[in-house]
C-alpha cells in the first residue's frame, strides 16, 4: 500500500500538485476533469490513510518486540542482542520517518467521503460538458486557520472535583458552489462546518485528568431555482423538511437547510441524507 | 435501440447512446457504459449493483480503472439511497402535460434576503 501511494504520487499533474499544496481549490471548472482529478487523489489519500495505519502497527510491534527481545536475548548473546535491538528500532524510526511523509500530504477525510461522491451525484444530473462553480477547502476542520474564537468557561465543582473548560470555535466552509443541471434547474449549495474542541480539566484533591471532548455541526445550505419553462409549483407536494420559496416570472426558487450533528472530530457529512433534503425540495414542484 | 438505463438521482433521466447488448438478468437494452460482466455474462449497471450487494463483495475490490471505479461507486450509492429511501425522482411519465396550477403569487416574508448565506 505505501508503494501503491508513492508510485501514485508520482503519477499527479501539475494542479493536483499545486492542490496538495494549498488544499484549496477556486475557480469554474468542467466536471468531469475535475472529478477526474479528484478521485485520483480521494484514492491517494485512501492509500495514504491505509499505510499510515499500517506503519503504527508497525512502530508499535517493533517496539514491544525490541523491549521483549532486549530482556531475553541479553542473557543468551549480548551480540544477537544487540543486532535485534538495532534492526527493530531501525526499523520503527523508518517507520515513523514515513508516517511524518504521510501526514503532511494527508487530506481531510470529508473529500473522499462526502464531497468526492457528491459532486458524482451533481455530475450525473447535468450535460456530460457541464461546468462547475466551484470553492474547495481539503483541510482538517479544526486546522488553526479556522480558530475564531475561545471560551474559558467558570469552573464548576462539586464538593469533591474541580472542572475547567475551555472551549475553541472552528469555522470552515469545506465546499460551496453552483451548478446548473441538464433541465436548467440552478442549484447553489453551501456546507459550512461548525466545531467545537472542549479541553476539559479535572481535579480531585493532587490528582489532574485532561481530557478532550469535540462537537461538529454540519450546516447545509441549498438552493434550487426552478425555471417555468420546465416546472410548476407543486401546492401539495408533501415534504418533511422546512422549506423557503419564493417566485417571480422567470423561476421558482426553493430554499432549505439541514443540520448534521455529530460528537467525533472527523464526522463527515452524510451523503444519502444530503441527496435526501435536494429530492425533498424537487418535491416543491412538478414538471411541465 | 436506445439504452434503457435511466441514471439520475433527483430526475430519472433515459440515457441516450445507442443499446448494443441485453442484461442477462432483468433484460433490457443497455449501451457499453452501462454494461457490466460478471460470471462470465453481461448484465445492466443496475443488476450487477444488485449482484454485489447479495454476495457481499465491494465494488472496491474490483480492480478498476479510476473512471470505472468512480462510476461503479456511483451506482452502489445511487442503490444504497434508493433502498434507504425509496425515493425516486421525477421521470419521462412526469414530464407530460397538465394543467395549469394556481396563480398564487408568494411575497417574501419580513428579513429574507436573495443571499442565504448571511446566516
Amino acid at each position: 500500500m505505501l508503494l501503491k501511494y508513492f508510485k501514485m504520487r508520482d503519477k499527479l499533474s501539475p494542479s493536483q500538485k499545486k492542490f496538495l499544496q494549498t488544499l484549496e481549490l477556486e475557480g469554474s471548472f468542467k466536471i468531469s476533469n475535475l472529478l477526474k482529478e479528484l478521485v485520483f487523489l480521494g484514492k491517494m489519500d485512501a492509500a495514504g490513510d491505509q499505510s499510515r495505519k499500517t506503519l503504527g502497527y508497525i512502530i508499535t510491534i517493533s517496539l514491544i518486540l525490541a523491549f521483549f527481545s532486549a530482556l531475553i536475548l541479553v542473557h543468551i548473546s549480548p551480540l544477537l542482542c544487540g543486532i535485534t535491538e538495532v534492526i527493530l528500532i531501525s526499523l520503527a524510526i523508518t517507520s515513523a520517518i514515513f508516517m511524518f511523509i504521510l501526514k503532511k500530504g494527508d487530506l481531510d477525510n470529508n473529500l473522499r467521503l462526502f464531497t468526492i461522491p457528491f459532486l458524482g451525484v451533481l455530475k450525473e444530473e447535468m450535460h456530460e460538458k457541464g461546468k462547475i462553480n466551484l470553492s474547495l477547502n481539503a483541510k482538517n476542520p479544526l486546522h488553526k486557520s479556522f480558530h475564531f474564537d475561545e471560551k474559558l468557561l467558570p469552573p464548576r465543582t462539586n464538593g469533591y472535583v474541580t472542572d475547567q473548560r475551555t472551549i475553541s470555535y472552528y469555522k470552515q466552509v469545506p465546499l460551496k458552489g453552483n451548478v446548473t443541471f441538464s433541465d436548467n434547474t440552478d442549484f447553489t449549495f453551501e456546507f459550512s462546518d461548525f466545531s467545537q474542541k472542549i479541553k476539559i480539566k479535572k481535579v480531585r484533591g493532587a490528582k489532574t485528568k485532561y481530557k478532550e471532548k469535540h462537537k461538529k455541526a454540519i450546516k447545509l445550505n441549498l438552493c434550487l431555482t426552478f425555471p417555468k419553462s420546465t416546472y410548476a409549483r407543486n401546492e401539495a407536494g408533501n415534504t418533511n423538511m422546512p422549506l423557503v420559496i419564493t417566485e417571480n416570472e422567470q423561476s421558482i426558487k426553493v430554499k432549505g437547510k439541514v443540520v448534521f450533528k455529530a460528537l467525533q472530530k472527523d464526522a463527515t457529512a452524510p451523503l444519502n441524507p444530503s441527496i435526501h433534503a435536494i429530492q425533498q425540495m424537487y418535491k416543491a414542484v412538478k414538471p411541465i | 435501440m436506445r439504452c434503457d438505463i435511466k441514471k439520475g438521482i433527483f430526475r430519472q433521466i433515459n440515457c441516450k447512446e445507442l443499446a448494443t447488448q441485453h442484461c442477462s438478468d432483468c433484460g433490457i437494452s443497455i449501451c457499453h457504459t452501462h454494461a457490466e460482466q460478471i460470471d462470465g455474462k453481461t448484465v445492466c449497471i443496475k443488476c450487477y449493483t444488485k449482484l454485489q450487494d447479495k454476495s457481499g463483495s465491494r465494488l472496491t475490490d474490483r480492480d478498476y480503472d479510476d473512471d470505472r471505479y468512480f462510476y461503479m461507486s456511483y451506482w452502489a450509492m445511487r442503490s444504497s439511497y434508493y433502498h434507504d429511501y425509496d425515493d425516486y425522482g421525477f421521470d419521462e411519465s412526469d414530464y407530460s402535460g397538465f394543467e395549469n396550477t394556481s396563480d398564487d403569487m408568494y411575497e417574501l416574508s419580513e428579513g429574507e434576503e436573495d443571499d442565504f448565506l448571511d446566516s
